[in-house]
């Protein structure tokens, strides 16, 4: 990923209804891909500059899930809930 | 081969299988980090624990595994020692490979590839008393290959397909049924009837095809899966699959996903089962 020094942690969970698959991207390369059955996370170093985070998530109806963003030393840990929408939802946002 | 179906042979069986089953599946599975590459997988589907280690790297999975009967039912306790009657061995290979980027549609695939091979110890009387015992030891073996593609547009409401397949083939030994031997008394009190397997063990090779196309429609909590399974049964203590019997099952299945709890799913599936030639063991109602 870089050597950003930025340490950086995402995680997906389901909470509610059906999640089949979580995706998650930094600038567009796949760091997260897995079932919705279980939490899905990944930690690393972010590049420098300007980092885009997108997840996707694939599920039943509007089925819900959280999305935690922890950027220890650097920002407060986020975290956030959303609902798929006819079986989907993606979100994107800078880091 | 010569497939005739007659729809006045035909037996219909409807039945309304109702199977609540969590999407984790239904059996418990148990999977450790051994080092970076090696885990541990122990996944016990009652009666049997299946043990062993499993090798992960990139889109690759290789297992070998061991297969126990329970001896412990209450506690989950298989063991392994002089006295074990049966036990199996496999070698799984399968492919994973997922085709998602950031943006586009999302898809991926699993290939898989199993061969288990196993021995077990059958008893039986063949003159019909307990002092003339004969104990063999029968190899049974089986070979797979499974696939399962998953594709969705990446929008909301769109249909979310995962059309899979499955080709076994199986022979597996079992157990003659008992025969009840009449043992005549001399004090005139009524006579005693023994059950005792007289027979020696039988097998019949079978090789299943099976595809299921679940569907999801993109709005609602039902999905949907019809499954279609066609098993060819071979005559008795033969190795092919073709001379003796075919059977036919459709299933039809409607799951409903309900809010709470998560990733759970209750499933109905109304079905109908027919032979096709020939004669097997599952006539009647199921």
């Amino acid at each position: 990923m870089g050597n950003g020094g930025r340490n950086f942690k995402v995680g997906l969970k389901s909470i509610e209804g059906t999640i089949n698959l979580f995706y998650a991207f930094i600038n567009g390369k796949k760091i997260i891909s897995g079932t919705g059955l279980e939490p899905q996370q990944w930690s690393g170093e972010l590049p420098e500059g300007e980092t885009r985070l997108k997840v996707r998530v694939t599920g039943i109806d509007e089925a819900k899930y959280t999305l935690t963003v922890e950027l220890p030393g650097t920002a407060n840990n986020k975290q956030f809930t959303f609902s798929l929408k006819g079986g989907y939802h993606e979100y994107e946002m800078q880091l | 081969m010569n497939m005739k179906c007659s729809f006045k042979k035909i037996k219909w069986l409807l039945f309304l299988s109702i199977s609540i089953c969590c999407v984790w599946g239904y059996g418990q599975e148990s999977n450790f980090k051994i080092s970076p590459y090696f885990n541990g997988l122990a996944i016990l589907k009652e009666p049997f624990l299946e043990i062993g280690p499993e090798f992960e790297k990139d889109n690759l999975i290789i297992r070998t595994l061991i297969r126990l009967s329970v001896a412990d039912k209450k506690n989950s306790i298989a063991l392994i020692d002089k006295n074990t009657a049966s036990w199996t061995s496999i070698l799984e290979a399968e492919l994973k490979k997922d085709l998602t980027k950031e943006t586009g549609p999302i898809k991926s695939f699993n290939l898989g590839l199993r061969l288990e091979w196993g021995i077990e110890k059958f008893t039986y009387y063949p003159a019909g008393n307990s002092e003339n015992k004969v104990e063999t030891w029968k190899n049974a073996f089986a070979f797979e290959v499974k696939g399962v593609w998953y594709q969705m547009q990446g929008k909301s409401f769109d249909p979310q397909w995962a059309p899979q397949f499955k080709i076994r083939y199986g022979r597996i030994w079992k157990k003659s049924d008992e025969t009840g031997i009449v043992i005549p008394t001399t004090d005139g009190s009524p006579y005693i009837v023994n059950n005792m397997i007289i027979d020696p063990p039988v097998t019949s090779p079978v090789l299943t095809f099976a595809f299921a196309l679940p569907y999801y429609p993109g709005e609602n909590k039902y999905s949907f899966c019809p499954a279609l399974y066609y098993n060819f049964i071979g005559e008795k203590n033969s190795n092919t699959p073709f001379r003796n019997s075919g059977r036919l099952r459709l299933e039809t299945w409607t799951f409903f996903y309900p809010t709470n709890p998560a990733n759970f799913r209750i499933g109905v599936a109304p079905y109908i089962s027919f032979r096709t030639h020939g004669t097997d063991d599952a006539d009647g109602f199921l």
